[in-house]
């Protein structure tokens, strides 16, 4: 069984079967194209359709009502291949047009790139055949491109909207020329033929839907009988896998959007941080502290919702047309999922511009305190409130109280003063959208110290007004001792300083509970032993380096450090001059020492100085 | 320079002239002259024939009436005009006076 067509050639109807006809059209079309040049191309084409339809009305007649392939074959062989046309032609018209024609081919296949044009392929699209169209444009396999729009999805959306802008600016190829453009092909008949073939193709796929059964009742094989059970067997489990997929997709469906109310109902956090209850934490004004105003920052949630909501509800969707048979989505559907992330897209960007602009400029304020209060030779350092143990670096560090924001952003270092007391100083900073508001939200900065006898105690909490809202406030303080005077830094010290430069190295968590002395050229600790220097950053090199020595020279002195090299029986003639080296010469010397030095030995040179009966007590 | 080239020309050359000379007793349609003409082995597939009637036809040489057919669409049946008579006769000196040029090359040749 064929599928005819009806076709007029020459005001006579025919009835030819379908491949029949598109082998016919194409031939007519080829000629067309050989004499589109001339005068009277219509006036030969009706006379070549006329003898076409003569020749026939002879092979018809006798119950043959059909024109078949062998006919048109047959009439070709005789009218002629389109070749013999050319060749048989002495128009100096037709040479040239043969000329321009071949001439445009060449072109065409050294300038390929050149001559592809941008357009939307509809024919092969996932969505509105953007990447298909800039495959052919940029000669890469349209999956890439896919896959890298998909992955720029998750990229703040980027990729979402470029495909809807070039999806908007790209023309569809809608003719065959535009088509043959979009995939850099000549425009010429062969490739038109071809290209309506390829369309008359998949217009016959679509229209007979099982063709594969009709073509094997038509073919009747074993082999395809084999290849159409395979086939079936593949269906099925193709079918089966899908089942399967299809109710993980809906249970993850369901189990993101049941996540998603939750996650909006109740908030994620659930925390109780010096008695501020944090189970709500959406809800608080807490997560609204980082927003400009309340509505931005539910303009930014119902922003998230409407994002989330659509890839969720697609996952559930296709699980359930994966599991039955769901109707297919329909334009509806489509364009509101669409919209839903546009919109919430708008939003989000809306709320989080308003809020980073806030955070866009800083400004510092600085002021120096003179501790007047603190008379004596040794002070001592700690902070004040014994329940608080600060968490660094969290949005849980920040509670609100009587209109107040408490946040722990302030760090303590230790200097050497400036004047010759000692001093404060507080290098308050925060965001705004300007300078004059960042500054005035830094001034706002409120600091809690104590001074009680020889004891200075810092709040580890800084507060700000809750109008300022947080704005990356925080505050710098150095502690400035005069030359010559010791800090003791108690236990609770350990929550406010940070990073405090000492001639050790030393850890801040190791400095807590000694005394620091301030020399000219840093801290020194004074009551340090071996096993304080073990937990800060010499034991793990397990190899003592200059700073080491330095600091064992300085207490020690240069001749009793000479004299330890001597009793260690290390020939380092240079060390013995060690007075008369400069400052650089004697870094290296000692540098050598280190290196030669390893853990056991400083054990053993400790026992030695103190068995010599010397009055100095090393701290290695 | 392939010989099948040669050959094409050579035939191309003279198609007009025949057509014109088939026509000169009597009219005809399209069939009956490629019958003719492939008897005489100048053509070989009849399409080539449609854009050389017409070009003639263009040219002012050849007119044409139409007459139904029983066996298919109605049929174009050619004549010589007035100027086709006048330019066939041209024609015909000129062919004479070429197979006596040729033929006399060829007999200088064969001496």
């Amino acid at each position: 069984m064929n599928k005819t067509v009806t076709a007029n050639i020459s005001g006579v109807v025919f009835h030819i079967e379908a491949d029949a006809y598109e082998k016919l059209h194409q031939y007519l079309n080829t000629i067309r194209n050989y004499f589109r040049d001339s005068d009277g191309t219509e006036e030969i084409m009706a006379d070549i359709e006329a003898r076409i339809a003569e020749l026939f009305k002879e092979k018809l007649g006798l119950g043959r009502d059909v024109i078949t392939m062998e006919n048109v074959k047959q009439v070709v062989e005789i009218m002629g291949e389109p070749e013999a046309y050319m060749d048989e032609d002495s128009s100096e018209n037709y040479s040239n047009a043969e000329q321009n024609y071949s001439q445009e081919n060449r072109e065409y296949s050294n300038s390929n790139f050149s001559s592809r044009k941008l357009y939307r392929d509809e024919d092969d699209n996932a969505l509105g055949g953007v990447c298909s169209g800039l495959g052919y444009y940029f000669g890469i396999d349209r999956i890439w491109l896919r896959i890298g729009f998909l992955v720029a999805v998750f990229g703040f959306g980027t990729g979402f909207f470029l495909y809807l802008i070039l999806w908007a600016i790209i023309p569809k190829a809608k003719t065959t020329s535009e088509k043959l453009e979009m995939k850099g092909e000549p425009i010429n008949v062969e490739n038109i033929g071809n290209t309506i073939k390829d369309e008359f193709n998949n217009f016959k796929k679509k229209v007979d839907s099982n063709s594969a059964q009709q073509y094997a009742k038509r073919t009747e094989s074993a082999v395809m009988k084999f290849f159409i059970f395979l086939g079936n067997v593949l269906k099925f489990l193709f079918k089966f896998i899908g089942k399967i997929l299809g109710l993980a997709f809906l249970l993850a469906g369901v189990a993101g959007i049941i996540t998603l109310i939750v996650f909006v109902l109740s908030g994620p956090f659930d925390m109780t941080i010096n008695n501020a209850n944090f189970n709500h934490f959406w809800t608080t004004d807490i997560a609204q502290l980082y927003f400009t105003s309340n509505s931005m920052f539910y303009m930014g949630l119902v922003g998230v919702l409407m994002v989330t909501i659509v890839p969720l509800a697609g996952t559930l969707y296709l699980g359930a047309r994966l599991l039955m048979n769901v109707p297919s989505s329909n334009r509806v559907i489509n364009l509101s999922a669409i919209s839903l992330v546009v919109i919430g897209t708008i939003l989000i960007s809306i709320s989080a511009t308003t809020t980073a602009a806030d955070y866009s400029m800083e400004q510092r304020k600085t002021e120096t305190i003179n501790l007047p209060e603190l008379q004596s030779d040794t002070i001592y350092l700690g902070s004040i409130g014994n329940t608080y143990s600060a968490y660094r670096g969290g949005p849980e560090d920040v509670f609100i109280e009587n209109d107040e924001i408490f946040m722990d952003e302030i760090e303590v270092d230790v200097v050497k003063s400036r004047s010759s007391g000692y001093e404060l100083q507080m290098r308050k900073s925060a965001n705004g959208k300007s300078r004059k508001l960042a500054g005035t939200r830094a001034e706002n900065i409120m600091i809690e110290y104590s001074i009680e006898g020889n004891t200075l105690d810092i709040s580890p909490l800084i507060s700000v007004p809750f109008k300022d809202r947080v704005r990356d406030q925080r505050v710098k303080m150095s502690l400035g001792l005069p030359v010559g005077t010791t800090v003791y830094l108690k236990e609770s010290a350990n929550d406010v300083i940070y990073d405090i430069e000492n001639e050790t190295n030393m850890y801040d968590a190791n400095m807590i509970g000694h005394f620091w002395k301030m020399t000219e050229e840093g801290l020194i600790c004074t009551d340090c032993v071996k096993s304080d220097y073990r937990r800060s950053r010499i034991p793990s090199r397990l190899k003592p380096g200059v700073t080491e020595l330095r600091t064992i020279e300085k207490i020690i002195g240069s001749e009793k450090l000479v004299e330890l090299i001597n009793i260690k029986g290390i020939d380092l003639s240079k060390l013995k001059e060690l007075e008369k080296l400069s400052e650089l010469e004697k870094l290296s010397e000692l540098r050598k020492l280190g290196e030669l030095l390893e853990d056991e030995d400083l054990e053993n040179l400790e026992l030695k100085i103190q068995s010599n009966g010397s009055e100095i007590k090393i701290t290695l | 320079m392939k010989i099948e080239n040669t050959k094409a020309q050579m035939r191309k050359g003279v198609l007009e002239y025949c057509i014109l000379s088939i026509l000169e007793s009597n009219e005809a349609y399209p069939s009956e002259i490629i019958e003719k003409l492939k008897e005489g082995k100048l053509i070989v597939v009849e399409g080539t024939l449609y854009p050389l009637l017409t070009r003639l036809k263009n040219a002012g040489l050849l007119k044409y009436r139409w007459e139904e057919s029983k066996s298919g669409p109605p049929r174009k049946y050619y004549s010589l005009t007035e100027v086709g008579i006048e330019f066939l006769k041209e024609l015909e000196n000129t062919w004479n006076e070429l197979m006596n040029a040729v033929n006399l090359t060829r007999k200088k040749n064969t001496k």
